[in-house]
């Protein structure tokens, strides 16, 4: 497996934190959560085993041109267009997220609008880029960050304060029946590997999955399960975990570096995962907007031999990006996204589906 | 210029021209902001006003050298409720307040029994106010505690800080509580919070932080006394330290205490009284005596200091039972350490009146000092 599939996975899952994922699963912590939560990493290992290893069998090929291909139009149509808006939603929902938090712990009296055009700004330059340039823009981010997020953990599960009781009494529950929401949340984990519908065009070398990179990927993705849900418990209680509104970040703020040039670890998190959660909007995005200009070109935007359709497309989705975080409150924000990843199981059939076609098609 | 260019010119210009509709950061320098460095909340006075805020401001100083000592704004304000004082006293500064830097949050003995939802419900929903404040009972009332002014404080320092944490003094009778912990500790059913009682005192030039105050919701505070303070530390905190006094069987010596920790597991048969056995493991050295000390009997000195402590911890465990407070956390212990029902927290809500305490205190000295 190329490493960039690594980034991609990796990114995908550290990108949780700025999602609603910590506060969906401890929502419903004592109820189902961790049961859940274990059903999820088996269904979440199952998910990234199918899809990298059918799209290993393709190297150099995107599910656009396998689409083309082997399957007629009244397939590729519907299928691009609600894979472009189930990532381009997956996107909106990390990027609402990170408004609410920077407008919560870091700016309280900035204006909404700016601080979404600051960030907004980035990313429609960023949906653009080729799909390669943001392949290695991830791995540098990923080499850049990646060490300190590791010391950051580190410092977190060290910390004094960490009651392990508290987190002992949230594993005391783990004979409920599973919740569905935590089930769907923990699978998005995972989901990370679902990215190579299009990024497959740039992994040309024949590969193959080995067991130790699906235990490897498992095992990182536990980690990170854990880290979004049993060390806010044992930093803000198991009774009271409900109340929080950003659980994990309200947890970072409970680290402390006492005689690190920063005390409060809680703004070294939110520097590094404000750039983790860029780079997974620009991903999100950049493949919504892959999979609508292969079916979009629009003729009039047509000057000379440049066509504007991408920008026009790019700027949509910050427009509408722009419009739902300005009026999206937190109640519908949690809402909305539980909706949404209690359909990703029929995502997950779907993409299944589509794979069985391409591969009906390829060998007849 | 081709058209191409010239369209994408046209855009950048668009973007750029945008710009100018912006009101910039509302990003506003530090000499615009007053910093909060101390937060106090007494009962109010007047009817209708349920708390008194007292903020502490540092008040800018132009360099370290110039500065001979520190100087603090104080404002204070009644009100029915605490965001409600604070912002009343928003204007009375010229400054915007910034809550960041924060660390002292003093709250009046007299507040902490009862509910505290009102009382404490501002600083968590807020932000941008650090979850690492240190949260002290003030006596005799919080604005005197901030209001003091220690002899030995150097400008651009606040000596309160140094208290806590183990950042400046290291004592066993320090308890440290912040703000995220006292939420959780006062929340978790089974479990009891614990807050350092700080004094001002010396006509306010002197702190004295060495007893504490355990909180549950619903009962009334119970304070704890030099000897039960330096406990809790050392057994639920594990902190270290002089001053562990032994006083048995002719002997007098003082203790240090390098490590200490605590150990409990859950006895419960059919018939017989529910069961804690406890166990403590203390390594440390002798600090002082009253006659010479044989290295050879340093068994016969591990045994007395074992009595005596155990006769303390036990002591300690069943006053705190008896008024019903669980500081140490066993009730948390016994629902963290079976399967969850229904029915564990009523269980554990029986159980705790007859629990016995079967305290065993393992000492380790490791020498007598630099004499005999």
């Amino acid at each position: 497996m190329s490493r960039f599939v690594y980034y991609l996975i990796l990114t995908n899952m550290l990108a949780i934190i700025m999602s609603p994922i910590p506060r969906l699963l401890l929502l419903r912590a004592g109820d189902g959560a961790l049961s859940g939560m274990i059903v999820g990493i088996i269904g979440g290992a199952l998910f990234t085993y199918v899809t990298v290893s059918f799209f290993l069998k393709y190297p150099g090929q995107d599910l656009i041109e396998l689409l083309t291909k082997y399957t007629s139009s009244w397939i590729q149509i519907p299928v691009t267009l609600y894979f472009a808006f189930m990532w381009f939603i997956a996107g909106t929902i990390t990027l609402i997220m990170t408004v609410f938090l920077l407008i919560t712990f870091l700016t309280p009296v900035m204006s909404i609008y700016i601080i979404s055009l600051s960030i907004l700004i980035t990313i429609f330059f960023g949906v653009l880029l080729k799909t390669k340039s943001i392949l290695f823009t991830l791995e540098i981010l990923c080499v850049l960050m990646i060490p300190v997020t590791v010391l950051m953990f580190f410092k977190m599960f060290t910390s004094h304060e960490l009651d392990f009781d508290q987190v002992r009494l949230a594993v005391m529950h783990i004979k409920s029946i599973p919740d569905f929401t935590a089930f769907n949340a923990s699978t998005f984990t995972f989901m990370g590997s679902a990215n190579l519908i299009i990024f497959n065009k740039y992994f040309k070398e024949k590969q193959n999955i080995s067991k130790w990179s699906i235990i490897c990927i498992t095992l990182a993705s536990i980690f990170m399960l854990i880290n979004s849900y049993l060390v806010p418990i044992g930093f803000t209680g198991f009774d009271e975990i409900d109340q929080l509104m950003f659980p994990w970040t309200s947890s970072a703020d409970s680290v402390r570096m006492k005689f690190g040039f920063i005390e409060r670890v809680v703004f070294i998190f939110m520097f590094l995962f404000v750039t983790i959660s860029f780079i997974s909007i620009i991903i999100h995005w950049h493949v919504a907007y892959k999979l609508l200009s292969s079916i979009f070109r629009l003729k009039s935007l047509q000057i000379k031999q440049q066509n504007f359709t991408p920008l026009l497309i790019s700027f949509i989705f910050c427009a509408v990006g722009l419009w739902l975080t300005v009026s999206f409150t937190q109640y519908q924000l949690y809402e909305y996204s539980k909706y949404y990843y209690n359909i990703l199981p029929i995502f997950a059939g779907v993409l299944f589906l589509t794979m069985l076609a391409i591969r009906k098609g390829a060998t007849s | 210029m081709k058209k191409g260019r010239k369209v994408i010119l046209f855009f950048f210009l668009l973007v750029f021209s945008s710009f100018t509709i912006l009101s910039g950061c509302s990003y506003k320098g530090v000499d615009k902001r007053s910093f909060v460095v101390g937060i106090g909340i007494d009962p109010g006075e007047g009817i209708e006003k349920k708390f008194k805020v007292t903020l502490k401001i540092a008040k800018p100083i132009p360099s370290l050298k110039s500065a001979t000592e520190n100087e603090y704004a104080y404002l204070v304000h009644e009100s029915d409720s605490v965001a409600e004082a604070i912002r009343y006293l928003a204007t009375e500064a010229d400054k915007v307040f910034d809550f960041s830097q924060a660390k002292i949050l003093a709250l009046n003995p007299e507040l902490l029994s009862g509910d505290l939802f009102h009382l404490m419900d501002y600083f968590v929903r807020r932000g941008d106010i650090q979850l690492l404040l240190y949260v002290i009972a003030a006596k005799p009332s919080a604005e005197e505690v901030l209001r003091v002014q220690p002899t030995l404080e150097a400008a651009g320092e606040n000596s309160l800080y140094n208290f806590f944490d183990n950042t400046g003094t290291e004592s066993p009778f320090v308890t440290t509580t912040f703000l995220f912990e006292f939420r959780r500790d006062y929340d978790t059913k089974g479990l009891s919070a614990v807050l350092p009682i700080v004094k001002g005192d010396g006509g306010g030039t002197k702190f004295i932080v060495n007893h504490a105050l355990v909180l549950k919701h619903g009962h009334e505070a119970v304070e704890l006394n030099l000897l039960e303070t330096k406990l809790y530390n050392s057994l639920k905190k594990g902190e270290s330290g002089y001053g562990y006094q032994i006083n048995s069987a002719g002997y007098k010596f003082t203790l240090t205490i390098d490590r200490i920790k605590m150990k409990s597991k859950f006895e419960l048969k059919n018939g017989q009284k529910p069961r804690v056995a406890i166990k403590i493991k203390a390594v440390g050295s002798v600090n002082e005596s009253n006659k010479l000390l044989q290295l050879r009997e340093l068994d016969h000195y591990n045994k007395i200091s074992e009595d005596k402590l155990a006769e303390q911890v036990t002591i300690l465990f069943k006053d705190l039972q008896e008024k019903n407070m669980d500081p140490f956390g066993f009730g948390l212990k016994y629902r963290a350490t079976r399967l969850h029902t229904d029915k564990v927290l009523d269980d554990w809500k029986a159980i705790y009146p007859d629990l016995e305490f079967d305290v065993k205190v393992e000492v380790k000295l490791k020498s007598v000092g630099a004499i005999q």
